[in-house]
């Protein structure tokens, strides 16, 4: 059987110059975070940009890499903090445009599945995906990392504190006022 | 996945008797915990014997459910299929670089000296450049230097002009 090998393993292997092994972490992770960067910046193509970003400063690291911390909290730190700055340099510009955008390309997204479905069911389902964009929007940034990392990548409150450099209760806090927002936004469309 | 199952194993401490919500919102963890199912059965059986005598976690355990489901109507697209070409090409351009290009924020520091030391360079010409001698003096050589001087600063502003470029490529290349 096959030993899956561990991030941090792997990584050790890319500062000793295997790239073989950052193509395999790049695989792990590529999906997780181009999705955890679209759901935060909610427009596909700066979210691929930005998760490039991401493993291009994994790479260049590599040198200095010690596996003090899960990979993934690294990863996810970075990613984090680009998404972060990236909201807050231009949310007031980009923010309407990516709504309009991200609403087209969700819908895109699940092409596969509208021929099951009817014209009503098609318009109520993407009246429903734009609402909930909407109300995700809304949240400030950290907080909407919280729910991503929460709700999206199931990840403990230690670990969304260790990525957002933050005390557990301070996790805890933000997902409740989070959910505190999006419930009074979205209980409805339960 | 790792990540999930593990949760689902973590212990919650529960005391029936206690509302969650009346504790204060670090204690309402369980109830997000059990809309999301992270808790372990033994637990969450507890819990849901408090729900159902509780009309207010009845309320937050019905919305908060609402929003979990809507949540998942926020599906992600499909990965660019050349994600990984354009990173690889990514990180080989970045490898071609000097060393000097790839430490980090250098043209930060470096970009406004080069325009300070430009700027002295070109106070230093100015200050140190010769009286213009009087009228209808100007010898043919004389001539020439001027011609040569000129064409010396222009040289030196394209490639001030150039490093300038290359800096904001490098630094466009960092978004
Ligand atoms: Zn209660």
């Amino acid at each position: 059987m096959a030993t899956v090998e561990h991030d941090a393993e792997l990584m050790l292997r890319v500062r000793d110059g295997c790239s073989g092994s950052f193509a395999i972490l790049l695989e792990r992770h590529r999906g997780p975070v181009v999705h955890f960067m679209f759901r935060m910046v909610q427009n596909q193509a700066v979210a691929e940009e930005l998760a490039q970003e991401v493993f291009l400063r994994v790479y260049r690291s590599r040198g200095s890499y010690e596996p003090t911390a899960k990979f993934t909290t690294w990863l996810y730190r970075i990613a984090t903090h680009l998404a972060l700055n990236w909201l807050r340099d231009g949310k007031h510009e980009r923010g309407q445009q990516s709504l309009d955008t991200g609403a087209e390309e969700g819908t895109s997204a699940r092409q596969v599945a509208d021929y099951e479905l009817t014209v009503e069911q098609r318009m109520v389902r993407d009246s429903r995906f734009v609402e909930v964009r909407r109300a995700i929007e809304a949240l400030p940034g950290k907080q909407r990392a919280a729910v991503m990392m929460h709700k999206y990548r199931e990840m403990e409150y230690s670990h969304i504190a260790r990525v957002l450099e933050c005390s557990e209760s301070a996790v805890k806090s933000l997902l409740f006022r989070a959910y505190q927002t999006l419930r009074a936004r979205l209980a409805h469309l339960g | 996945m790792a990540e999930a199952n593990r949760i689902k194993r973590v212990r919650r401490e529960f005391v029936p008797a206690q509302c969650p919500l009346t504790a204060g919102e670090q204690s309402a963890e369980v109830l997000l915990d059990f809309v999301s199912r992270r808790l372990e059965p033994e637990a969450a059986a507890v819990f849901q014997k408090h729900v159902d005598l509780c009309p207010a976690c009845q309320a937050f355990v019905g919305t908060q459910s609402a929003v979990w489901q809507a949540l998942d109507a926020f599906e992600a697209m499909p990965v660019s299929e050349d994600f990984d070409r354009k990173l690889w090409a990514r990180i080989e351009r970045e490898e071609r670089e000097p060393w000097w290009k790839r430490i980090s924020g250098f043209d930060a520091i470096w970009k406004p000296a080069i325009a300070v030391a430009a700027m002295a360079l070109v106070m230093l010409g100015l200050w140190m450049r010769p009286a213009p001698p009087p009228a209808g003096t100007a010898s043919h050589a004389e001539m020439n230097l001027d011609v040569e001087q000129i064409d010396r600063t222009l040289e030196d502003m394209e490639m001030l002009r150039e490093l300038g470029l290359v800096a904001e490529a490098g630094s466009a290349r960092q978004m």
